[in-house]
């Protein structure tokens, strides 16, 4: 199942708070034909309810209670993040994996299961990579788009499966996560 | 998830990820209550060693970060000790209550060698 959030370059306009893409602007991004151009395009499928997205609303619910002064305040001294995330990763870790995956501009970079963003666009902010997102709960996606367009990152944030990637083959030069595999 | 990530990848490319498992060689009964106290998605199945391979990445490099993990661990709960008021007024006191004990348990389970966690690195060939 596939249900894209958006697509937003680097300098570009947000194309709005709803969970449909502009279509004009996908097209005008169907021209390019860079690794990232394609990544983009796959925003060109009609919306479709993610049926395992209704599994998650006690996330949902979890990252709304994120944004509040609290939890942002015990987030930052626990982990060095203020992004709402729910994993262990701090960010010494963070940088670690940085280092690992040898990112930097031009590089592109899949985060999967990435909640709202943590730390997937610290990385790409640090590294000046490109960043796609996926995860399932639309909440923390929600907060990851806005998160990578006040950041200035380019890239993409998409509701879908993590064993059922909607993404080309051999396009990205890394992946991580953070304590998301089983 | 793992040959989803090695199908994405360019030939050659890194894969790195952080993850939380059961400890290797543990009763069963321990084995029940790693799983019982760690995170929801955590499983023991196999090692992450094997697993990473059978999906066919190659050069694995497993690097145990678990004595982060219990600082970590430890940290969260005591920041939210010390936030409790506020925490039970933004929550409600009955699951602030509640998610305390189970971070306790995880950290217990973490402390007890039943719960590890790694850093894995590795690349598509």
């Amino acid at each position: 199942m596939l249900y894209p959030l958006s697509y937003e370059g680097r300098g570009s306009q947000v194309t709005g708070p709803g969970l449909r893409p502009s279509w004009s602007r996908v097209r005008r991004m169907r021209a390019g034909g860079t690794a990232i151009d394609h990544v983009r395009s796959i925003a060109d499928t009609e919306p479709v309810p993610c049926e395992s997205s209704e599994l998650f609303g006690d996330f949902d619910a979890y990252y709304r209670i994120t944004e509040d002064p609290v939890m942002r305040r015990i987030e930052c001294a626990v982990t060095g993040s203020d992004y709402g995330a729910s994993s262990n990763t701090t960010r010494d870790e963070a940088d670690r994996l940085a280092s690992l995956l040898g990112l930097a501009p031009g590089k592109l970079l899949l985060d999967f299961g990435s909640g709202a963003g943590w730390p997937g666009i610290h990385l790409a902010r640090t590294t000046g990579c490109a960043l796609v997102l996926t995860d399932v709960p639309l909440e923390g996606l929600r907060r990851a788009r806005r998160r990578m367009w006040e950041e200035d990152v380019s890239g993409a944030a998409i509701a879908a499966s993590a064993a059922l990637l909607p993404l080309r083959d051999a396009v990205f030069d890394a992946v991580t996560s953070s304590d998301v595999f089983c | 998830m793992l040959r989803a990530c090695n199908r994405v990848l360019k030939p050659g490319a890194p894969l790195a990820f952080y993850v939380v498992a059961v400890s290797d060689g543990l009763s069963s009964g321990d084995t029940a209550r790693a799983i019982e106290a760690g995170p929801p998605h955590v499983d023991a199945r196999a090692s992450y060693r094997e697993l990473v391979e059978a999906a066919g990445f190659v050069d694995v490099e497993v690097v145990d970060v678990t004595d982060d993990y219990a600082a970590t661990m430890s940290k969260a709960i005591r920041m939210r000790g010390e936030a409790s008021v506020e925490l039970g007024e933004l929550i409600g006191s009955d699951r602030y209550v509640e998610g305390q004990a189970s971070r306790r348990r995880e950290l217990d389970a973490i402390r007890g060698g039943l719960l590890r966690r790694f850093l894995i690195s590795t690349a598509r060939p």
